[in-house]
């Protein structure tokens, strides 16, 4: 931070504004996040008391144990794996299908509402579902394509798998994005581009993709953020005795196996703050990203 | 000229096509929820595909079963309630702040800033306790104010309207700071009417994740009396004497009111950039 | 966006003039509506909302006497249940003063996994904030679930008096954590020959009482088992 020498009255009547428009949001960020998160930090230093007794203090021990662990780390490189498929595939699926439900086309809110669904079905429902289209036996997929394949049992597969349940279900949560972000472009921009000449295509990467860089750049950002906290999907399509399991559970899966199931709360706590760190190095090379790539008016 | 018109016309099946394809993708597990909900529990277990339809007649029945025995007109209210109390605190808080960080500068913005970032890469989990014990505290378990309580603020939100604030025209707000307006006034008739869209989205958002949301108004809510439906339909479930006709038919009739929500607000979506860009 | 000068002043002018114009009540009321009515809405419910969650927070009670979970039943033992009216009875509380909260809408069994659900989710905020004073469940489930040491060791100081008087009746389990202890600890009751089966019929199968961990209120779960117990 480069501290101002003086600032104008301006200047400091819109810091003043500034910090009243601020003011709720990160009061209300600080009790009811932030307190919570350095309590977790102080609780990843400690041996979390069991069976009523307290708390004591071992220092980097969860640490350097989850360090050593080689599940850890498995289940960071199958948190990226996840999303790798879910970000660019979600991403662009749902800009495409923004573009097309924004042109002159019928029955647009009708399908603007389809492609919402997958967003208001019991999760239940959803996990059903696929299960039943990934069924080895009786499965759609295996009948249509006359294979065999144990879709999420093979731990060679299953992480596609479920990496495919994740794009299905967040391109309608993209969609509404991209539509909002398309319906804040001017629309003479396009008057003036196809009184150029310009076609659909070039339209569409000459004015749509610069001017839409924000809602995309924001939406890029929050889904890797997303992506990387994935927990969900995991249990809801897998079973416990999965033999795939390792191979795709993700890091939060096992924070929750730890912290939850197993009562470890100081060492689930280490995992969190791993899982932070890694989060927030990726957030810092992806803000220093949006100057190169992102438009702004 | 001809073949432009054509090749436009190819264009547009193409697009249609893939409309078509991509919107029966998306239909199928909430077909799959009707069907589930119109067979009877044997047919319903069975994975095999040919029983997508129920073999033996539809039962329509089971949908005025679960209305009665789930007390849903209580869980709709108590559900929708939450919703709109979760939706007017993050949109108003959230644009006030977004509109600060997109528009306006003052020391210590980008910290500030990179505060509700890192917000957003802790795994909700870990806040659900600590929270659960300030609710308790403030004497709110089963209470509207405690199912509402961590929906107060939007670091997601925040973010969201920051971007939709960043994207506007620069010279909107010098030519309204030349009649010498403050940032206050021009914020509220200006700027804000302008982010609409994205408001609204936030709005969908918003409702939708207090709507899913399941294990606060679990936790919050002990009683079936003030829980939301989620909730309310886990409890009355049980986890083990699974019926699944019924199950979803209850998620079908809790679903219904979130989609009269989307299509009423996304005609908002479109109709508000019309009004407010005819007004500017 | 075309560059035009906005002056506030006319806006609102122009405004108050265009509703001024609109001929009728009923189409002014329409117009302002559709222009402002999420303002309106918004604005009204922000109010409500406060006065609603200031009042709550100046009536609502705050402290449980007595917090239990009787999990995995079907059989009505939840709140202003017979069962529950009996033991506010036999423990003589003030409803106007204590809240006494039985919890049996919860479904989860340890031994055939609980990731994912909210039912266990649900009890492991109760248990790790020192809400939950006691868990009823099935024999089995409940020593199991004792492993996590989410339940109160009943060797600790803190059970003295009811190891005195129920401690032929404890079940162990070895903790998963064995820095702990590798032994077995005594973590749940076998409550399975008392009046909550026999007289209530809340459980058919073998079952215990375990205490949480962080519990403030043993007296209560004791006063609970002497319940139980109490002749007739």
């Amino acid at each position: 931070m480069k501290t101002k020498t003086k600032m104008t009255p301006r200047a400091r009547n819109e810091a003043l504004w500034g910090y009243a428009f601020v003011a709720p949001t990160l009061i209300g960020l600080i009790i009811l996040n932030f307190y919570p998160a350095i309590n977790t930090v102080y609780q990843s230093f400690c041996k979390t008391g069991d069976f009523g007794k307290g708390n004591t203090f071992v220092g980097l021990a969860n640490y350097s144990k989850a360090f050593s662990d080689p599940e850890i780390w498995q289940s960071l490189i199958n948190t990226i794996k996840y999303a790798i498929i879910e970000v660019p595939l979600g991403v662009i699926i749902a800009l495409l299908l923004a573009v097309f439900l924004n042109g002159k086309i019928k029955g647009v809110s009708v399908f603007r509402t389809i492609f919402f669904l997958p967003m208001v079905c019991a999760p239940a429902a959803v996990a059903m579902v696929w299960k039943w289209l990934y069924n080895q036996q009786f499965g759609l997929f295996n009948n249509i394509l006359h294979t065999n394949i144990a879709w999420i049992s093979n731990p060679k597969i299953a992480w596609i798998s479920i990496g495919v349940i994740g794009v299905w279900s967040i391109i309608g949560y993209n969609m509404v994005l991209f539509i909002s972000g398309l319906k804040e472009i001017p629309g003479d921009y396009y008057e003036a581009a196809s009184i150029d000449g310009a076609t659909g295509i070039s339209q569409f990467f000459n004015i749509t993709v610069p001017l839409l860089s924000p809602t995309t750049f924001f939406i890029v950002q929050t889904r890797v953020i997303g992506a990387l906290t994935i927990f969900d999907l995991m249990f809801m399509v897998m079973d416990k005795t999965n033999a795939a399991l390792p191979k795709v559970q993700s890091t939060v899966y096992v924070f929750y196996k730890y912290t939850f199931d197993q009562g470890n709360k100081g060492y689930g706590a280490a995992i969190v703050m791993i899982l932070v760190a890694f989060i927030m190095l990726v957030t810092v090379i992806m803000q220093r990203a949006e100057k190169r790539f992102v438009f702004y008016n | 000229m001809e073949s432009a018109s054509s090749k436009d016309m190819i264009r547009r099946i193409i697009v249609y096509i893939i409309l078509i394809i991509m919107a029966f993708i998306m239909l199928v597990p909430f077909a799959w929820m009707i069907l589930t909900a119109l067979k009877t529990n044997q047919e319903a277990i069975s994975v095999d595909p040919f029983y997508i339809f129920p073999s033996n007649g539809w039962h329509w029945e089971t949908f005025g079963e679960v209305w009665q025995s789930y007390n849903f007109v209580l869980l709709y209210k108590n559900t929708l309630l939450m919703i709109f109390f979760r939706v007017v605190c993050a949109c108003l808080t959230a644009t006030m702040a977004g509109y600060a960080f997109g528009r306006l500068e003052f020391p210590g913005k980008k910290f500030l800033f990179s505060l509700v970032l890192i917000q957003m890469m802790i795994p909700s989990t870990i806040f659900i306790i600590p929270q659960y014990l300030m609710v308790s505290s403030l004497g709110w378990l089963n209470t509207t104010a405690g199912l509402v309580f961590p929906g107060i603020v939007t670091a997601f939100g925040t973010y969201l309207l920051k971007t939709g604030y960043q994207g506007l025209p620069k010279d909107l707000e010098e030519a309204a700071g030349i009649d010498g307006c403050n940032i206050g006034m021009k914020f509220l008739m200006i700027m804000m009417p302008l982010t609409r869209s994205s408001m609204v989205s936030l709005g969908i958002f918003t409702a939708l994740f207090a709507f899913k949301d399941l294990m606060w108004p679990m936790i919050v809510c002990s009683s079936v009396q003030t829980t939301t439906l989620a909730a309310g339909l886990a409890k009355a479930q049980g986890q083990y004497g699974s019926n699944y006709p019924q199950m979803m038919a209850a998620a079908v009739l809790a679903v219904v009111p979130m989609i009269v929500i989307y299509v009423i607000f996304q005609k908002q979506f479109v109709e508000g950039i019309a009004t407010s860009g005819g007004k500017l | 966006m075309s560059k035009k000068n906005i002056r506030l002043a006319d806006r609102l002018k122009g405004e108050r003039e265009k509703i001024k114009e609109i001929s009728g009540t009923g189409k002014k009321i329409e117009y302002i509506w559709d222009y402002y009515k999420l303002w309106i809405i918004g604005i009204v419910f922000f109010i409500w909302f406060v006065t609603f969650a200031v009042r709550q927070y100046t009536t609502n009670l705050r402290d449980y006497r007595c917090f239990m979970i009787f999990a995995n039943t079907y059989a009505d033992a939840g709140d202003h249940s017979k069962l529950w009216e009996d033991y506010i009875e036999y423990a003589g509380i003030d409803l106007r003063e204590e809240a006494v909260r039985f919890d049996a809408s919860s479904y989860f069994d340890y031994l055939k996994g609980v990731t994912g659900n909210s039912y266990f989710e649900a009890f492991v905020a109760y248990a790790d904030s020192g809400t939950l004073d006691a868990i009823v469940m099935g024999s089995d489930s409940l020593t199991a679930l004792g492993r996590t040491g989410r339940l109160l060791d009943l060797n600790s100081e803190a059970c003295a008096s009811i190891r005195a008087k129920y401690g032929d009746r404890f079940l162990y389990a070895v903790p998963i954590d064995t820095e702990y202890s590798t032994e077995e600890v005594p973590v749940c009751i076998d409550i399975s020959d008392s009046r909550l089966v026999s007289e209530y019929g809340i459980y058919s199968e073998p079952c215990a009482i375990g205490i949480g961990a962080l519990s403030k209120n043993v007296e209560a779960v004791e006063q609970f088992l002497d319940f139980l117990y109490a002749p007739q």
